[in-house]
């Protein structure tokens, strides 16, 4: 066991490569990264980033076949989850650690009611026998702000709207006291105005438990105002690693800047149309020698294309997966003081004031 | 749920006059009739035979008449068999279609979910390849090559059951419960096809829950693969199973003219040949209208049992 504050997951050059018919597919490439507890980490990407496979992988849940680890290590209190048994494996699952998907409405078993699936994670986990699981399911919608929770209970997945079956996740998530919830994703399927209230939900409830968090999301609007630090992925790879503050303010990476720039801010000028990253993310099965992000980087030179980039260390928290990391980062930190504070990156995650208003359709 | 039961249940009256209509119409238009022999009849005699059954009037009132008895219950005496009605002859042939149907079926459906499920879950193992090849063998081998086949091995070579006929071991009221040494072959020969069929189903079905999202929150959660497969997967896997059980378990109870041909067995299915080939239209009417009423039921039974298993289906 680690002290408190102490380092709570530790990942160390993680592989997690798919065998298809078009090849190798690197979906995960030497990821890193240190969780402590009781803090945030946001995981950021576009789609096929390998953010969704990181995490799986920490839960060894990768299909395989055809899905494969085929190095790393992840170290969650200490303990090698590579080298646990599966049943071993099985009580970190839902117990230690926990996982809330990004389709509330196929990720809940729609032939089952909601309080038996509720149940069924704390009869297995902490023994509970039926009458106090169907208490604690009822308790535990209840803290995820389900109006009616006891009746509400007894309802079926289909009965209830997006937002409200994200709720339910939480709860199920949530009722073993897991010291690290893992958020895949957990707002993009919602409305806008229910997104909010699910955010809040979390940061409220973690408040609350003191869990770890890591929250994967493409929007880096979501985790603006919710993380203490953020990895940004990039083709299976580490981009840029920074406090959340510091990557908002001095981003060393192009990639992350163009990331930034393709947020919709309410200060931006009217009739000036949103910046978007040219081009697609690369097929990751035939990465080119040089930098992934190379063919679509503003910043290329020569040296993209034809070398691997190394991973800057640009302060004492923040390292930068670029050759020219020093010098984008230097241009950010001088931009940012040349601006007047009024324009400054919005540091805002989308507020809500009331979570349970809510209404189920 | 039950103004649904009650509209389905009204809807089987017209529904099976309709197909007993069909099926007199097509009795009618065929060639030949139940009284007619190689040497011919006088022609007094023949004469005399259609005004007794009626054959002498024109085509509306046979089939008016026909149909007031049917609706009453009363299909008359069967041509062939003088001295039974048509009821008899379906009290006393039902009762062994219905033992040796579901027996078959309840084996198809344990041989075929077990197997199904099992190549799903090793998928593209041998046990998947073995049972599927052994399932597409089940399915390409017609019945009247199999129950020869069995007896040949099992009868008339080792002698170790009899190769045909029926025999109750403990009667109650016309059915019972049959020796299983009659029992056995015919059933395994009938279930053949349909184990082909329900393991095939049982691993597509099940392939595609396993791949469903909810799965791999079950997973997440701590389950075993056992608990993820029998609690998770499968009830939604086995849908498809169930809607094929409704008219597959209709015609199976309803007698199966191969199987009961192969084992001389007194079931339905022989009759029905029986009748057909006799032209006796009254046995045929009845042992159809039987059948009609069958699959209309199953179906219905199935659609209820969908609602039981899957909560978003609401009649």
């Amino acid at each position: 066991m680690s002290e408190e504050n102490g380092t709570l997951l530790s990942v160390r050059e993680l592989r997690t490569y798919f065998e298809t018919e078009d090849g190798t597919v690197k979906a995960v490439d030497g990821v890193s990264f240190e969780l402590k507890r009781g803090e945030t980490l946001g995981i950021v990407g576009e789609s096929g980033s390998g953010k969704s496979v990181t995490n799986l992988s920490l839960l060894r849940l990768v299909p395989q076949p055809p899905g494969r680890i085929v190095s790393g290590e992840v170290l969650f209190n200490g303990e090698d989850i590579f080298a646990l048994s599966e049943g071993e494996m099985r009580k970190i699952r839902g117990k230690r650690i926990a996982m809330i998907f990004q389709d509330p409405m196929t990720s809940l078993n729609p032939f089952m009611r909601i309080s038996k699936q509720l149940m069924e994670i704390t009869q297995l986990h902490l023994g509970h026998t039926r009458a106090q699981a169907y208490e604690r399911a009822v308790e535990m919608l209840e803290t995820v702000g389900m109006p009616d929770a006891r009746t509400r209970a007894r309802s079926y997945p289909h009965e209830f709207s997006g937002g409200m079956r994200q709720r339910v996740m939480i709860a199920m998530a949530l009722s073993c006291e897991p010291e690290l919830l893992i958020a895949d994703e957990p707002t993009t399927a919602l409305d806008v105005t229910i997104q909010a209230q699910i955010l809040e939900l979390i940061k409220e409830l973690k408040r609350k438990t003191g869990t770890s968090v890591i929250l994967i999301t493409h929007d880096l609007g979501v985790v603006a105002g919710m993380t203490d630090h953020i990895i940004v992925m990039y083709a299976g790879k580490v981009f840029e690693q920074a406090t959340t503050r510091e990557l908002f303010a001095c981003p060393g990476n192009p990639y992350t800047k163009g990331l930034l720039r393709s947020v919709p801010d309410p200060s931006h000028e009217e009739g000036t149309e949103l910046y978007q990253i040219p081009g697609l993310p690369p097929d990751v099965a035939r990465l080119p020698p040089g930098c992934p992000f190379a063919p679509r980087c503003e910043r290329a030179e020569e040296i993209c294309r034809r070398e691997y980039p190394p991973f800057v260390q640009l302060n004492h928290d923040h390292h930068s997966l670029c050759h020219f990391a020093r010098e984008v980062y230097d241009k950010s930190c001088h931009e940012r003081e040349s601006r007047k504070p009024a324009q400054e990156f919005t540091l805002n995650a989308p507020q809500s004031d009331s979570p349970a208003t809510e209404q189920n359709q | 749920m039950l103004r649904f039961i009650i509209r389905r249940l009204l809807v089987i009256l017209p529904m099976v006059l309709l197909v007993i209509t069909i099926a007199y119409a097509l009795i009618k238009l065929a060639p030949g009739n139940f009284y007619a022999t190689e040497r011919g009849l006088p022609e007094a005699v023949e004469r005399n035979i259609r005004q007794k059954y009626g054959l002498d009037k024109s085509w509306y009132v046979q089939y008016g008449k026909t149909m007031w008895n049917i609706m009453r219950g009363d299909f008359g005496f069967s041509r062939k068999y003088q001295d039974q009605t048509v009821n008899e002859i379906l009290w006393q042939a039902a009762p062994v279609s219905a033992t040796l149907g579901l027996t078959a079926y309840l084996l198809a459906l344990t041989l075929g979910l077990t197997f199904g499920t099992l190549a799903a879950l090793r998928q593209n193992s041998a046990l998947d390849y073995g049972s599927m090849a052994a399932a597409m063998l089940g399915i390409s081998l017609p019945n009247f090559v199999l129950g020869p086949l069995l007896v040949l091995v099992f009868a008339l070579t080792l002698f170790w059951l009899p190769p045909a006929r029926w025999e109750w071991w403990v009667k109650i009221g016309s059915g019972g419960i049959p020796n299983p040494r009659f029992l056995l072959m015919p059933a395994v020969t009938l279930a053949a096809l349909y184990t082909a069929y329900i393991a095939r189903l049982t691993r597509s079905g099940m392939l595609e829950v396993l791949r469903k999202d909810y799965i791999r929150t079950a997973r997440a959660k701590g389950l075993s693969e056992r608990q993820v497969v029998i609690r998770h997967a499968l009830r939604g896997g086995i849908l498809p199973v169930v809607s094929f059980t409704g008219p597959a378990l209709a015609f199976i109870v309803a007698g199966t003219v191969v199987v009961e041909r192969v084992f001389a067995i007194p079931g339905l299915g022989n009759y029905f040949i029986n009748a057909a080939l006799n032209r006796d239209a009254p046995l045929l009417l009845g042992i159809t209208a039987f059948v009609a009423i069958l699959v209309l039921v199953f179906n219905l039974l199935v659609d209820i049992a969908y609602a039981f298993i899957d909560p978003r289906i609401r009649y």
